[in-house]
């Protein structure tokens, strides 16, 4: 858990307060927000907002209260909502309030009892029940996920990966010249790297960056890099050898693959995270102060 | 003045990120969008179910208000592209949060393009179950939403009543903020019940699709704010997604930019110490830990 910094802390909290008490005040004067339901939500909205990136300051008292507040809400929200949509609607209304019974009411009544059953675990004279509950799940779950994500996750991703392999064009046969060299400069790259000349940290990324960027822009051959990049990062998984010589440059190679990926992620990152924070100025600036 | 740019503080980055942002959606410069062919295809999968007697898109929504200004504005324009080719829409959570952002999305499209609750569209709501409700659609579409989220029985309504089974859909996209599109709809739907699956899903998602964009199990991807601009170009409107796009270029810009700094101010940095080392290696510990405290 981070301790607060006092000042700082009070500082942020007084800079943010003020600039939410300010800018609200010249709202409602210019007549762009009123008083009435909608507003006072605009106005809830746009406190709220200011408290949690007043934690960009520093951790503070009002970061603290809408942290809180958000936690409590989410919670409640989601309760009430399956309580009335899915307990309510589907369990309570059928079995006891409708005038009609459904046919099948076992369907029901078994779920039911297995969900209680769940729940009694918290009982410690008669907790052991809760393990039938939890077979059922883990049985139930395991049956029904294992074949279906072999077939979806791992056989029908194994086609389109060796598809490059099955047929060589042209550009493959570019890609592949492209990996050879790629994996001769990892083995000479590794030869120096005993001499503490140590520059694999940028340059074989770099490189193998250019070569996507290469092969996107002039649309060739990118399946069979995918293909050349799942068989370097596997090398790099594969302990039963010695990385060194050959299968020591294709692993390097495998590590420039999965530092591009990561490149990718990160930089996908930071574009869904600027986004977020879009949101929230469009609305600062457009739904509170009406400057849009 | 080296360390000084290694340990610029934090704030002084989002006050750089703020202003460029704020400045961006202030002043105006509208930049090129070009959709890119994995949009193209969710559109052009959607627009071909025009004309069909009794189309019907069905939209998931599997997302939560963190994710709203990345996945909200193609929910909309989904919506409206759906309604304005006379193609019905029906709704569904697997998400419980979704569930008020699904209504605001249907209230907004219905509105704007005059459309019907029940004859045009419906939303069924949240159901818990992710795989076990995937498989219940599949196998009965009616023992799975007996009722809508008002509680009007689906067999009742004109939207709905040819609906038997998930495979009737004529498309499906699912709006993704977590692990529901690969794990449930790309796992359960699209390999057992055949059906043509788009996704639109927050950036951070994005790398992981693109394995089931080459399978074709994923037959189109809008993915973040961006997919969600170039899929507004589509549909021709101009709408948040699009406004977003000039602040999230100045942002980058700006992120770019730091990154820069950085990585120079390092190079210089183990020059320098390399110069002074009296055995001309650098010392690596120095930009772990600058201030050469221990704590």
């Amino acid at each position: 858990m981070t301790k607060m910094n006092h000042a700082s802390s009070r500082t942020a909290t007084l800079l943010f307060a003020a600039l939410f008490v300010l800018l609200s005040v010249w709202q409602l004067a210019a007549g762009n927000l009123k008083l009435d339901v909608d507003g006072l939500g605009v106005l809830t909205a746009a406190g709220v907002t200011l408290a949690i990136f007043s934690f960009l300051y520093d951790d503070n008292p009002l970061f603290k209260i809408t942290e809180h507040l958000y936690v409590g809400v989410s919670a409640a929200y989601t309760l009430a909502l399956i309580w009335y949509q899915v307990l309510r609607g589907d369990l309570i209304v059928p079995m006891f309030l409708a005038e009609v019974r459904p046919p099948e009411i076992w369907t029901l009544v078994v779920p039911s009892v297995l969900g209680i059953m769940l729940m009694i675990h918290f009982v410690p004279q008669v907790s052991w029940l809760s393990r039938i509950s939890f077979a059922f799940v883990v049985g139930f779950g395991a049956g029904i996920s294992i074949p279906a994500n072999i077939a979806a996750q791992l056989l029908e991703q194994v086609h389109p990966t060796l598809a490059p392999a099955l047929g060589w064009g042209r550009p493959d046969v570019f890609v592949l010249v492209v990996a050879f060299a790629l994996i001769l400069t990892a083995f000479f790259v590794l030869r120096r790297e005993s001499g503490q000349v140590s520059l694999t940290g940028w340059v074989g990324p770099t490189v193998l960056s250019l070569v996507f960027l290469l092969c996107f822009f002039l649309d060739v051959g990118t399946a069979s890099l995918v293909l050349v990049g799942v068989i370097a990062v596997l090398t790099y998984f594969f302990f039963s050898l010695e990385h060194t010589g050959a299968v020591g440059a294709i692993s390097r190679v495998g590590i420039w693959f999965l530092m591009v990926a990561f490149g990718a992620s990160f930089g996908f990152t930071i574009m869904a995270r600027i986004s977020l924070l879009i949101g929230r100025m469009q609305f600062l600036l457009g739904d509170w102060l009406h400057l849009l | 003045m080296i360390d000084r740019l290694l340990n610029i503080d934090r704030r002084i980055v989002f006050l750089f990120i703020f202003v460029g942002v704020a400045s961006a959606m202030l002043f105006r410069l509208p930049l090129p969008i070009t959709p890119r062919p994995d949009v193209v295809s969710v559109y052009e999968g959607i627009d071909a179910v025009k004309g069909r007697p009794g189309g019907t898109v069905l939209l998931s929504f599997d997302y939560g208000p963190g994710s709203e200004p990345e996945l909200q504005p193609t929910a909309i324009n989904i919506m409206r592209q759906c309604f304005q080719n006379n193609v019905r829409v029906v709704g569904m959570a697997l998400w419980p949060d979704a569930v008020g952002l699904a209504r605001a999305a249907f209230d907004s499209a219905s509105r704007a393009c005059g459309k019907e609750y029940k004859k045009d569209w419906t939303f069924l709501g949240y159901k818990p179950g992710m795989e076990t409700l995937i498989i219940n659609m599949g196998q009965d579409f009616k023992s799975a939403f007996g009722q809508d989220y008002l509680g009007t029985n689906t067999n009742e309504m004109e939207v709905t009543r040819d609906i038997t089974k998930l495979g009737d859909f004529d498309y499906v996209v699912t709006l993704a903020a977590g692990r529901t599109i690969d794990g449930v709809w790309i796992t359960y739907a699209v390999d057992r019940y055949s059906v043509k699956l788009g996704g639109a899903v927050t950036a951070v998602m994005s790398p992981d699709m693109f394995p089931y964009l080459q399978s074709r199990q994923l037959k189109g991807l809008v993915s973040g704010l961006a997919g969600a601009a170039e899929y507004e170009k589509l549909v021709n409107v101009s709408g948040s997604a699009t406004r977003g796009m000039q602040p999230q270029s100045v942002a980058h810009a700006i992120i770019i930019f730091f990154i820069l700094i950085g990585n120079v101010m390092y190079f210089l940095q183990r020059r320098r110490d390399r110069l002074a080392s009296p055995s001309g290696v650098a010392s690596p510990s120095r930009f772990a830990n600058p201030s050469g405290s221990r704590g």
